[in-house]
């Protein structure tokens, strides 16, 4: 399988044209495959599609869309101490970044709820940043309940020209409510069907990653795993970064695809397909975010200089700069079928290196989640292996793509390897969850632990 | 006396004391129940009111699905558009009129989401539980050519109701459900592709029977636990059903449910009953009795205690609402209450305080009565003295008036006699009442000498016999006792003479003393009978009791109330006894009381 795609990659060409109507557009739609040839083949052959979606540069901030946010604090046992304060002051400290048309909430949750402050115009700050100094660390983690909470109060001033999100900090696992990572994770897609988005910060060793990680992506925010209390107010300072600089947001993304081709993936994010359509959501793209999906095609057996084309791709989303909802399409995607002497140098100086290292990429991160599946099946050998194996592939492709992304994401797996060999299992399980979210999402910004 | 006195009291006490203590205790307990239950409605009210918002919550989905899923879908990119939009729509499943499904056809090109839904739902459609639960609640065909299944499965029977897949009698169903489609005359077939709806209208003109609209909740256990689902029977008999999403509904019941600062209750206007419910925590449990969702109090888990459930509306019937109170607000003393015992208190200080007069009066009579004796007692004393002197100048008188020649045996002699018998008599009298009056303790003796019977009743009758004359009663005797034996003749004299000086003083008017005497082997009974009114059988023990009167006539009251008394003892001293006896009359005379004495009498040789 994983041989197969890289022969694919490799040898795929591709014909893409993608410039943008105007200028003014908020998000930029590029489709293309990593070649623009491919061989001539006696059977079927997987091609790969990249949808990729730029968002604008966001003018400057103060031209920003106003955000409804709830802060959702952990104030469980477990936060005593140094983590509470730190999240006290992380909350404050963003609460401060806030401009009067924003909506801000704040939700602390233990064994039981308190809408500490329900949804309010950050207007008085003075008084919000209060009432989080005044909180204390006691009890169970009824994470789910707090969540809805948030989610309730965000909802009352619902309103898609704004950033509807939920930060949510947690240390621990959660244990009152609904509490499995399935019953989050359905949360989180319910949530972003209403264009809410929640973004988990899981502090320390003790959460649950799998819940926080599946939570943040079913609902398009960001995950990130936070070793030490101190970085907290770095990373909620990202996450508010993120937050004020969304460009569009409920993007709608569809594929038609041709007779005659099947569909058979999409990486990167979750999609339908309903027969040759493919859709997929994604919840928003922050200035300057280079935000993309990958489509796997099978595609039929095809005559010398035959073009095949790969059907029409449209987004959908609203421009966050105006409120107005905007469209694009690109309908001129095709690979074009050759053989002979010339048909290996065609396909080589075809290949667009950019789309190629994302495939990389992508297929690497899917090779990672199975491996913390094999962790998680207790087969350290096989997830040895597995990362090992990806490892080098990343590295090679890393060098033959000089891309220094694939460099990056090499150095993850090999620190993830060293944690693991060293018997650090659960630290090792909880980047592996983080950086996989981060890839598939794109997710802008990371936790300093994973940089090394 | 005194003892059966006070044990009679104690029982008049402590008796009434237990009782009512007894009743108050069980009135005090009734009470509190009353008040606990009252305490626990109000508790149950408050669920109640939680339990109405989550009603209206699902009321307000009803219109919400009602309006989005209500209608027939004339394109499946219309459903998926619906299921897309729809925040609280999960997933989307169409059963025909027939009862096969129409949507989500597994044949037919369905995204990852539906095939994953298709084959949750599988079970309980392939199993016919909705469709029988749709039918029930009054999904039957109104056309007249489908006559037979309307009559089977008519009008509603029970609305709402709402059955778990589980352990249902699935054979039962199956036979059912087959038994319908045996009687629906037509099939209907959906393709759920673009032309659905033409293939649905050309199916519905072949054989369309109407059906009423209705709808209903049906839950089911998968996964995790409770699952909706709402469905909708169209007229044309499809019938629409609305998976919820799980995560949603159960996210905005807790939205919907107060958080633990804002935990006040609507009608919550007092400020004290706010209070009150900041101690309480309030609880949204599942089917599995796990908490899905907790508020109010912050205290322990231990200092609370589980004080109302109730469970919780239609559709999530098998949830329940809890509220836990700290043991303390459940057992509050009732005032009421206290107010019984107040009760059994004030009756018992009431019951004591009567006994305690009771007592009081009783001993005081006792002190009167022994104050009587003293006074008897010194006056005796008093009388002693003079009376020696009397009995000492008699006798010398006597010894002189025989010196003097001539006056032997003149009158003069004679009536000096009955002086020193007189004073003689008065001595003994003061003696006995001494004797009795210095202790009442067996103090009187007797000692037995040789002597005849009736000699002793013929002194006694000679001394009264002109008393006896004056007052004009008739003495008569009858005396067969001439035997010589030991007996105290004193002893005797002195019991004779009482109770011949009481008939002098009670029944003078009967005019009549019978002295009867008979002896038998070692016993001699006398019998001394007058012509009065008599004495009452009721009386006749309470006569021998000292100080006792049968009558409080003043005028006659003038002896010391001792007489018979010391009469009785002096007779049992003999081993005989002094009684009343009613038995024997034997003339027909006027009958009057009747004194027998019996005495023990050992001939002496």
């Amino acid at each position: 399988m994983f041989k197969r795609i890289t022969y694919c990659t490799m040898f795929l060409s591709l014909i893409v044209s993608c410039t943008s109507a105007s200028g003014a557009e908020q998000i930029k739609l590029n489709v293309g495959t990593p070649y623009n040839y491919v061989h001539t083949t006696d059977g079927k052959q997987n091609v790969w599609i990249r949808v990729g979606l730029t968002g604008s540069k966001m003018e400057s901030e103060k031209k920003r869309p106003p955000v409804n946010v709830a802060i959702v604090l952990d104030r469980s046992g477990s936060m005593k101490g140094e983590k509470i304060q730190k999240a006290k002051e992380a909350a404050i400290q963003a609460v401060d970044r806030l401009d009067p048309q924003d909506i801000v909430s704040i939700v602390t949750y233990d064994t039981n709820v308190s809408v500490l402050v329900p949804s309010t115009k950050a207007t008085d700050k003075n008084a919000i940043k209060k009432k989080i100094a005044g909180i204390k660390a006691s009890g169970n983690t009824a994470l789910f309940a707090g969540v809805s909470k948030g989610a309730a109060e965000v909802r009352k001033f619902l309103d898609e020209e704004r950033v509807n999100r939920i930060i949510l900090l947690s240390d621990g696992l959660a244990n009152l409510g609904p509490s499995s990572p399935g019953e989050l994770g359905a949360l989180g897609a319910n949530l972003m069907k209403d264009r809410i988005s929640v973004s988990t910060l899981g502090l320390g060793l003790g959460y649950n990653e799998d819940l926080m990680m599946k939570l943040a992506a079913k609902s398009g925010g960001n995950h990130v795993f936070i070793e030490n209390a101190d970085e907290l107010a770095d990373i909620f300072n990202k996450e508010f970064d993120d937050v004020m600089s969304v460009v569009a947001q409920n993007l709608k993304i569809k594929l038609k695809i041709p007779e005659g081709i099947r569909p058979i993936r999409v990486l990167g994010n979750d999609a339908d397909i309903n027969g040759q359509i493919i859709e997929t959501r994604l919840a928003q793209v922050y200035s300057e975010q280079v935000r993309y999906v990958l489509v796997e095609l099978e595609i039929p057996a095809g005559q010398k200089d035959q073009r095949l084309p790969l059907g029409t791709t449209s987004v959908s989303y609203r421009d966050m700069k105006t409120g107005d909802i905007k469209q694009q399409a690109k309908t001129d995607l095709s690979v074009k079928f050759v053989s002979g002497e010339t048909a290996d140098d065609l396909i080589k100086f075809s290949l667009k290196e950019h789309i190629l290292e994302d495939i990389v990429a992508m297929v690497a991160n899917e090779r990672n989640k199975l491996a913390t599946t094999y962790l998680d099946d207790g087969k350290i050998g096989l997830c040895i292996q597995t990362l090992d194996e990806n490892k080098l592939w990343l590295e090679n492709n890393s060098l033959k793509l000089k891309s220094k992304k694939l460099e990056t994401y090499y150095k993850y797996n090999d620190a993830q390897l060293d944690q693991l060999k060293n018997n650090k299992k659960n630290l090792a399980r909880k980047a592996m969850r983080a950086v996989q979210s981060q890839i598939d999402t794109q997710q802008r910004y990371q936790q300093s632990g994973n940089d090394k | 006396m005194k003892s059966k006195i006070i044990g009679l009291l104690l029982l008049v006490v402590v008796l009434p004391i237990a009782l009512l203590s007894w009743v108050g205790y069980q009135l005090a307990q009734q009470i509190a129940t009353q008040q606990q239950e009252q305490i626990q409605n109000l508790l149950k009210d408050q669920l109640a009111e939680v339990d109405f918002r989550l009603k209206k919550y699902f009321k307000a989905q009803e219109t919400v699905l009602q309006q989005n899923a209500g209608q027939a879908f004339e394109t499946l990119t219309a459903l998926r558009d619906v299921v897309n939009s729809t925040g609280i729509i999960e997933n989307i499943f169409i059963i025909n009129a027939d009862d096969t499904l129409a949507f989500p056809n597994p044949i037919s090109p369905l995204n990852q989401r539906e095939r994953e839904f298709y084959s949750r739902i599988k079970v309980i459609i392939d199993g016919g539980d909705i469709q029988n639960l749709i039918r029930q609640t009054g999904g039957g065909a109104t056309n007249p050519s489908t006559q037979n299944t309307t009559n089977l499965f008519a009008k509603p029977l029970i609305p709402n109701i709402n059955l778990k897949s589980e352990g249902r009698g699935l054979d039962n169903n199956q036979s059912r459900l087959q038994k319908l489609q045996s009687l629906i005359p037509y099939s209907n077939n959906i393709d759920p592709s673009e032309n659905q709806n033409a293939r649905q209208s050309q199916s519905a003109k072949v054989a369309a029977p109407q059906y009423d609209f209705s709808s209903g909740w049906f839950t089911w256990y998968w996964g995790r636990g409770l699952n909706l689902i709402y469905w909708q029977r169209l007229t044309t008999g499809n019938i629409i059903c609305v998976a919820l999403d799980r995560s949603r509904w159960i996210s905005d019941l807790i939205g919907e449910l107060p958080d633990s600062i804002g935990y006040d209750l609507a009608t919550a206007e007092e400020a004290e009953q706010r209070l009150s419910s900041r101690s309480r925590s309030a609880r949204i449990i599942n089917a599995n009795g796990e908490t899905v969702y907790q508020w109010g109090s912050d205290l322990d888990e231990e200092s609370l205690v589980l004080a109302v459930e109730i469970p919780t509306s239609i559709p999530i019937n098998a949830w329940k609402l809890q509220l836990w109170v700290p043991p303390t607000e459940l057992q509050k003393p009732g005032i009421a209450g206290i107010n019984v015992w107040l009760g059994i208190l004030a009756s018992a200080i009431a019951l004591v305080s009567i006994a305690w007069i009771f007592v009081r009066e009783y001993t005081k009579e006792l002190k009167e009565a022994s104050r009587r004796v003293s006074f008897v007692n010194q006056v005796s004393h008093e009388l002693r003295t003079p009376l020696t002197n009397i009995r000492m100048y008699a006798e010398l008188l006597s010894q002189e008036i025989g010196e003097v020649p001539g006056l032997e045996s003149s009158k003069a002699r004679q009536r000096l006699g009955v002086v020193e018998s007189e004073s003689e008599r008065l001595s003994r009298l003061i003696a006995n009442v001494l004797t009795f009056a210095s202790s009442q303790k067996k103090t009187l003796k007797v000692r037995p000498l040789p002597g005849v019977v009736d000699d002793c009743i013929q002194s006694v009758t000679a001394r009264f016999a002109p008393n006896l004359e004056k007052l004009d009663l008739k003495l008569e005797m009858e005396l067969q006792a001439p035997q010589r034996v030991l007996f105290d003749s004193d002893a005797i004299e002195q019991v004779l003479e009482n109770l011949i000086g009481n008939i002098e003083k009670y029944a003078a008017e009967g005019q009549l003393v019978h002295i009867s005497s008979i002896q038998q082997e070692g016993l001699t009974v006398i019998r001394i009978r007058d012509g009065g009114r008599g004495i009452k059988s009721a009386h006749s023990e309470k006569i021998f009791e000292p100080f006792w009167r049968e009558s409080n006539e003043v005028q006659k009251a003038s002896g010391t109330g001792i007489g018979l008394s010391i009469s009785r003892e002096l007779c049992r001293l003999h081993g005989g006894d002094l009684t009343l006896d009613y038995t024997t009359s034997k003339t027909d005379r006027r009958q009057g009381a009747c004194f027998r004495i019996t005495l023990k009498t050992e001939g002496s040789n």
